[in-house]
């Protein structure tokens, strides 16, 4: 007889076909009902900021509810509340964020700076995003001419931009949502890095995945967070950076664009970390 | 989960492009969700049709709170809960004759193409009890946790795993005797 997990394995790997043309089929009725749906007319009709405002009040919300549920929760030696009042103090930092589909994916990656003003930039592939409250700008890092922002580009840049504030929470939000119904601190099992790190355990509510984060016991400063689902591997990893603070021309598309038409700057490694004027 | 909230923020901000990456992501786990719960193909067919239609109309304003995919295997399993339920009052009317005749019409050709792994693993799942049934294609095609399952079963969590538990020793013994 087969064991239980050959039997899952049998039932999750069945597959099964679709017909392309009542898949076209489907996907016209789907747009109809979006086109059609009322909401759909009045968001269109009202335009983006609406939409903005809208989102921006969610995370504003979601922040202050998470902010006084993780300082009643977090224990320990080191607070959560520690960690967060102490990253809010730091001018400048900038973070690698890598996400796999799975467990066997390669991860794409992309790295973002902040100000402590809140302004954004943000490299996604071939692109510099730039960002300051709701203006939005992107670039081709090769020709220096303006694109259309990459859409997960977008989903980071106008949702950290929207908080209008220098936070852990706007970054945690943009990661999984806020969510948090228990953070737990554990501390590293390993006695002699435990001296250094403290970990801190988020479980989102309605979903497995799970969110970790890695802060510095000396500094409060968090280098890491992660989130994980157990489902199939998937994985985002943020890791954080701290250093001087750049000159604000680093975070102004206007600097970009004027550099990248300068026929003299020809190296795109320099485009994509340097401020213009060092270029 | 990143790239639902990416999804559904993109359908909120008017980019119905994003309605057919959702499409693509979720159409074969709750067609096969569906044709597991329902033994009439083409009504399963027409359950999975239904809730993403009913969920391009919402997608403007649709905020998500958990799992986009647990969202719409919740929304596949109401529905197929409703066309159990409308089956067996049409039964008690005395209308199941004309049902079966209608079924007996022979299938025209439908939506999704059955692998012969599939076919299987539906045949031993329709040997299931209701609950029983519900929980594993919840479980397996639907990514719910037990937690989940029994809030929409109204019951506890341990009631669902020992569903689960039961149903997968009974499919082991189906899917082992047919070799």
């Amino acid at each position: 007889m087969k064991p239980l997990t050959d039997i899952v394995r049998f039932i999750k790997g069945a597959s099964i076909g679709t017909r392309v043309a009542v898949d076209r089929d489907v996907l016209q009725r789907m747009r109809a009902a979006y086109d059609d749906s009322s909401q759909g007319r009045m968001m269109e009709h009202m335009g983006r900021r609406v939409a903005r405002l809208a989102v921006a009040a969610g995370v504003l919300i979601a922040l202050g509810a998470m902010m006084s549920h993780l300082s009643q929760l977090a224990g320990g030696s080191v607070a959560w509340a520690d960690v967060s009042r102490r990253f809010q103090a730091v001018p400048f930092f900038s973070v690698a964020i890598y996400m796999k589909q799975d467990a066997t994916a390669e991860p794409t990656q992309m790295e973002l700076w902040m100000s402590h003003e809140g302004r954004i930039r943000l490299r996604r592939g071939a692109q510099v995003v730039f960002a300051q409250s709701d203006r939005v700008k992107a670039y081709d890092v090769a020709s220096g001419q303006p694109v259309e922002p990459d859409g997960l580009a977008w989903f980071f840049v106008e949702k950290i931009a929207q908080t209008k504030e220098f936070s852990l929470e706007a970054i945690i939000e943009v990661m999984f949502g806020g969510h948090t119904t228990e953070v737990t601190p554990l501390i590293n099992p390993d006695a002699v890095i435990s001296q250094d790190v403290v970990v801190f355990h988020v479980e989102p509510p309605d979903t497995p995945e799970r969110v970790r984060i890695w802060a510095l016991r000396e500094s409060r400063l968090p280098i890491r967070i992660t989130v994980w689902d157990p489902r199939d591997g998937k994985s985002t990893d943020a890791v954080f950076t701290y250093f001087r603070e750049m000159p604000a021309e680093f975070f102004d598309p206007n600097a970009f664009e004027t550099s990248r038409q300068d026929p003299r700057v020809d190296r795109q490694v320099n485009a994509v970390f340097l401020p213009s004027a060092q270029i | 989960m990143v790239e639902d909230r990416v999804l559904v923020w993109r359908l909120n901000r008017g980019d119905a492009a994003a309605l057919s990456r959702v499409y693509e992501k979720y159409r074969d786990d709750l067609l096969r969700l569906a044709g597991s719960l329902l033994s009439d193909r083409s009504a399963a067919e027409d359950v999975v049709q239904d809730v993403f239609v009913r969920f391009a109309g919402l997608a403007p304003t649709f905020r998500l709170t958990g799992s986009l995919k647990g969202f719409l295997a919740t929304c596949v399993a109401n529905t197929a809960r409703n066309q159990l339920a409308a089956g067996r009052r049409r039964e008690m009317t005395g209308l199941e004759e004309a049902a079966g005749l209608a079924s007996n019409a022979g299938e025209p050709e439908g939506w999704a193409i059955y692998s012969e792994q599939f076919s299987r693993a539906r045949g031993a799942m329709a040997e299931l009890p209701a609950e029983q049934r519900e929980v594993v294609t919840l479980h397996l095609y639907g990514d719910l946790p037990f937690r989940q399952i029994a809030e929409w079963q109204k019951t506890s969590i341990k009631t669902v795993q020992s569903r689960y538990r039961y149903a997968l020793d009974k499919l082991r013994l189906l899917l082992s005797s047919e070799e």
